[in-house]
C-alpha cells in the first residue's frame, strides 16, 4: 500500500503569557492508503495539536512549528502558503472535531455549511441543483432522514448525534484522501457514540479513505484501526498493528492504559489508575516522560529518552526495559501489583 | 410572533403609565415654578397678580388633580398646552421633532456605516498598529465629553477660522433657495453632526470590536478555516453574521435615543431640537412641556426595545417568539 501522509519529527510549541509550552515533542508518523491508524493517549498529551498541524491550523500566533515535516502524497504541506493549504483543507483531507454541538455555524442553514464546501473545492455554485443533489446525497450516506428538508435548516433544530453525522457529511464532500477524526464520539452519549462509530466502521469498508482516527478510548481504537500509536507528553511511546498491539502492551504507559479499561476490572474491585499526572508541557523533560509515574523506572530513564524500538512485527515501544529484556518480566509485575 | 407582537404592544400602556406618574410627580414636586423667572424679570408684577397666575395654572392643585387634569389634555390631542409659549404642545413638538432627527439619524447612519468596517479590522488585526490607533482613538472619543469636543471645534473651526456657522440650523433670514439654500443647512449641520457621529463611533467600534474577537475563537470558525475557505469568506461570511447579532441588538436600542442623545450637542450649537426644547423647558418649569417631551423619550425607548427584540429574531435563527 501506497503511503499518503508522513510526518517527520513534529515539534510544535505555544508562546503563552506563562512561558513555552512543548505540546508536540518530536513525533513520527505515517498513514498508508485505506489505513486507519488509531492516535491514543490521554488528554492533554498532544493529539489534537498534531492533528491541526496536519490541518495547517494550528492558533495563530501563538502556535509554532518548532521542527518537522508533514508530507501528504509527496507535497512538503510545511513548507505550504495559506492559499496552498486551502486548496487541501476540506478537499483532499478534511477533519470530524470533538465538539459537535459548537462546530456548525449557527446562523446559517445545513445547506449552506455543506454546499459552500462544493462551491469551494469544486466550483459547483451554492444552491444549484447539481450542489442541492450532492448535499443530500452525502446526507443520506451518513444516515440523515429527510435530507431535502435538513439543508433548509439551521444546527440548533439538530441533537449531538445528528450534528456530528452533518460534520461526516461535510467532511466526506469532497471524497478526501484522508479524514482526520479528532474524538468524534467522545462528546456523544454512549448509544449515539456506538451509531456514529458504526457509521465510521461502514464509511471506512465503503470509502476506502485514509483516517487518523484520534480518541483516548482504547475499546474504541480496538474498534476502529488497523494500526495503534499510543502517545504520551508530545512522543510516541508505542506503535503497531491493532491485533499485535493489544495482545502485547509493551510500554508501561500503554500498560497501564489497558488496565484502567473499565471491562478489566472485576465487579466490585477498585479500577485501576495510572497514579500521578500526565507532565504539563511546560516543564522540560530530559529523560523518559513517564519516569515519574513509571513503577519500573530505574536508572537511565531519568536521564536518557528512550527510542521507538521495532520487532519483525512492525511492534515498537520507547522503554529501556526492552534492553533488558523487559516485556515479559514487566507484564508479570504489572499482574503482581495489580 | 404577531401574537408575540401584540402581547409586546399592549404591554406598553401600563408601562407608560407608570412612567408618567411617576415623572409628573418628580416633577411636581421640585421647586420653582412656571412664572418666577417671569417676576424676577419684571419687578413691578405684584404679588397679587403673581399668585392669580399660579392659581390660573392650577399649580396649587393636590399632584393627584393635576396629573388628572394634564391627562385630559393629553387626550385631546393638544398634547397639553405649554405655559411659557402659550401653544398647543403638539405644534410645538412636531417641528422640534423634525429638527432633531434631522441631526440624530444622518449621525446614526453615518457612525454605524464607518464603526463596523473598523471593528471588523480592529478585531481581525488585533495587536497591530492599526488595532493600538484605533483603540487609543476609541478612548478618547469615549472618554472625552461631547459638549467638550463641541465647544473647542467651535472655538477652532468656526470662532477662529470662521469656517463654520456658529449656531443654528441655518442663516436666519438671509431666504436662500435650491442649492445655495441647502449648501447653508449642510453648512450649519456639519460640526454638530461630526460631533454625534465621533462619540457613536468610538463606543459602536468598540463593541463591534469586542463581538467580533469573541466570534473568532468559536469552534465553527475552526470548521469553516478547516473546510478551505479563504479568509474573507471566514471572517465576512462567517464570523461576521454572528458577530453583528449583538450589535444590531444596539443599535436598534439606540434608535431610542435618536431623540435624546443629541441633547447636549443641540444645546451647545444652539440646534432647535427637542433637546434645546425640554432643556429651556426644564429651567421654565413649563412642566406640561417636560411631560410631553420626557414621555416622547420614555415611548421611544419602549418602541427600540421592542424593535430591538424583533430584529434579535430576524438575525438569530435560534430565536423564535411564540
Ligand atoms: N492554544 C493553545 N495555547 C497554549 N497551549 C495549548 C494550546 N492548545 C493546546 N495547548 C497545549 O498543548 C497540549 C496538548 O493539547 P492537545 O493536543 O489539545 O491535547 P489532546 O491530546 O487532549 O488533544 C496541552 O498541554 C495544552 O495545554
Ligand atoms: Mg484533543
Amino acid at each position: 500500500m501506497s503511503e499518503i501522509l508522513r510526518i517527520r519529527d513534529l515539534a510544535i510549541d505555544f508562546n503563552t503569557s506563562e512561558g513555552i509550552v512543548s505540546a508536540v515533542r518530536g513525533v513520527d508518523l505515517k498513514i498508508s492508503e485505506g489505513e486507519v491508524l488509531g492516535l491514543v493517549g490521554e488528554s492533554g498529551c498532544g493529539k489534537s495539536v498534531t492533528s491541526l498541524a496536519v490541518m495547517g491550523l494550528l492558533p495563530k500566533p501563538e502556535g509554532v512549528l518548532k521542527s518537522g515535516q508533514i508530507i501528504f502524497e509527496n507535497k512538503n504541506l510545511t513548507a505550504f502558503r495559506e492559499e496552498e493549504w486551502q486548496k487541501i483543507r476540506g478537499n483532499e483531507i478534511s477533519m470530524i472535531f470533538q465538539e459537535p454541538m459548537t462546530a456548525l455555524n449557527p446562523v446559517l442553514t445545513i445547506g449552506d455549511q455543506l454546499g459552500e464546501v462544493l462551491q469551494v473545492h469544486k466550483g459547483i455554485r451554492l444552491g444549484s441543483k447539481e450542489n442541492i443533489d450532492i448535499c443530500v446525497e452525502n446526507l443520506i450516506k451518513v444516515g440523515i432522514p429527510r435530507p431535502q428538508q435538513v439543508l433548509n435548516e439551521y444546527p440548533h433544530q439538530f441533537s449531538g448525534g445528528m450534528r456530528q453525522r452533518i460534520m461526516i457529511a461535510m467532511a466526506l464532500s469532497c471524497d478526501p484522501k484522508l479524514i482526520i477524526a479528532d474524538e468524534p464520539t467522545t462528546a456523544l452519549d454512549v448509544t449515539i457514540q456506538a451509531q456514529i462509530l458504526d457509521l465510521l466502521r461502514e464509511l471506512k469498508e465503503t470509502m476506502k479513505t485514509s483516517i487518523l482516527f484520534i480518541t483516548h478510548d482504547l475499546g474504541v481504537i480496538h474498534e476502529m484501526a488497523d494500526r495503534v500509536m499510543v502517545m504520551y507528553a508530545g512522543k510516541i511511546v508505542e506503535e503497531g498493528p491493532t491485533k499485535e498491539l493489544f495482545a502485547n502492551p509493551s510500554h508501561p504507559y500503554t500498560q497501564g492504559l489497558m488496565h484502567s479499561r473499565p471491562g478489566k476490572v472485576k465487579k466490585g474491585d477498585p479500577l485501576y489508575c495510572i497514579p500521578g499526572m500526565v507532565p504539563s508541557g511546560r516543564q522540560q523533560i530530559i529523560g523518559c516522560a513517564f519516569e515519574p509515574r513509571c513503577q519500573y523506572s530505574f536508572r537511565p530513564c531519568k536521564t536518557i529518552c528512550p527510542l521507538l524500538e521495532f520487532n519483525e512485527k512492525g511492534h515498537g515501544y520507547a522503554c529501556h526495559l526492552s534492553k533488558e529484556g523487559g516485556i515479559a518480566n514487566v507484564g508479570k509485575a504489572v499482574n503482581i501489583s495489580n | 410572533m404577531k401574537s408575540y407582537l401584540i402581547r409586546r404592544l399592549l404591554l406598553m400602556i401600563p408601562v407608560i403609565f407608570g412612567v408618567s406618574v411617576i415623572i409628573f410627580t418628580l416633577i411636581s414636586l421640585a421647586p420653582g415654578d412656571p412664572f418666577a423667572q417671569m417676576i424676577e424679570a419684571n419687578p413691578s408684577m405684584s404679588r397679587a397678580d403673581y399668585e392669580n397666575l399660579l392659581n390660573s395654572i392650577g399649580y396649587y392643585d393636590p399632584i393627584p388633580v393635576k396629573y388628572a387634569k394634564w391627562a385630559k389634555q393629553v387626550f385631546s390631542g393638544s398634547l397639553g398646552y405649554s405655559i411659557s409659549q402659550k401653544q398647543p404642545i403638539a405644534d410645538m413638538i412636531g417641528r422640534r421633532l423634525k429638527n432633531t432627527l434631522l441631526l440624530s439619524i444622518p449621525a446614526l447612519v453615518l457612525s454605524t456605516i464607518i464603526a463596523i468596517p473598523l471593528g471588523v479590522l480592529s478585531a481581525t488585526k488585533q495587536y497591530s498598529f492599526l488595532d493600538y490607533i484605533l483603540t487609543l482613538l476609541a478612548l478618547a472619543g469615549i472618554s472625552i465629553p461631547a459638549f467638550f469636543l463641541a465647544l473647542l471645534l467651535l472655538k477652532y473651526l468656526a470662532f477662529d477660522l470662521k469656517l463654520f456657522p456658529l449656531q443654528g440650523m441655518e442663516t436666519i433670514a438671509a431666504g436662500y433657495t435650491g442649492t445655495r439654500w441647502l449648501h447653508d443647512r449642510l453648512h450649519h449641520l456639519a460640526l454638530p453632526l461630526s460631533i454625534l457621529t465621533t462619540i457613536q463611533v468610538a463606543g459602536r467600534m468598540r463593541y463591534t470590536r469586542s463581538s467580533m474577537l469573541e466570534i473568532i475563537n468559536q469552534d465553527y470558525i475552526r470548521t469553516a478555516r478547516a473546510k478551505g475557505l479563504g479568509e474573507k469568506s471566514v471572517i465576512y461570511k462567517h464570523a461576521l453574521r454572528n458577530a453583528l447579532i449583538p450589535v444590531i441588538t444596539v443599535l436598534s436600542i439606540s434608535l431610542g435615543s435618536l431623540l435624546s442623545g443629541a441633547i447636549l450637542t443641540e444645546n451647545v450649537f444652539m440646534w432647535p431640537g427637542m433637546g434645546t426644547l425640554v432643556y429651556q423647558a426644564i429651567s421654565n418649569r413649563d412642566y406640561p412641556l417636560v411631560m410631553a417631551g420626557t414621555m416622547l423619550l420614555a415611548l421611544s425607548m419602549l418602541i427600540a426595545n421592542l424593535l430591538a427584540d424583533i430584529a434579535y429574531a430576524f438575525a438569530d435563527p435560534r430565536i423564535r417568539y411564540d
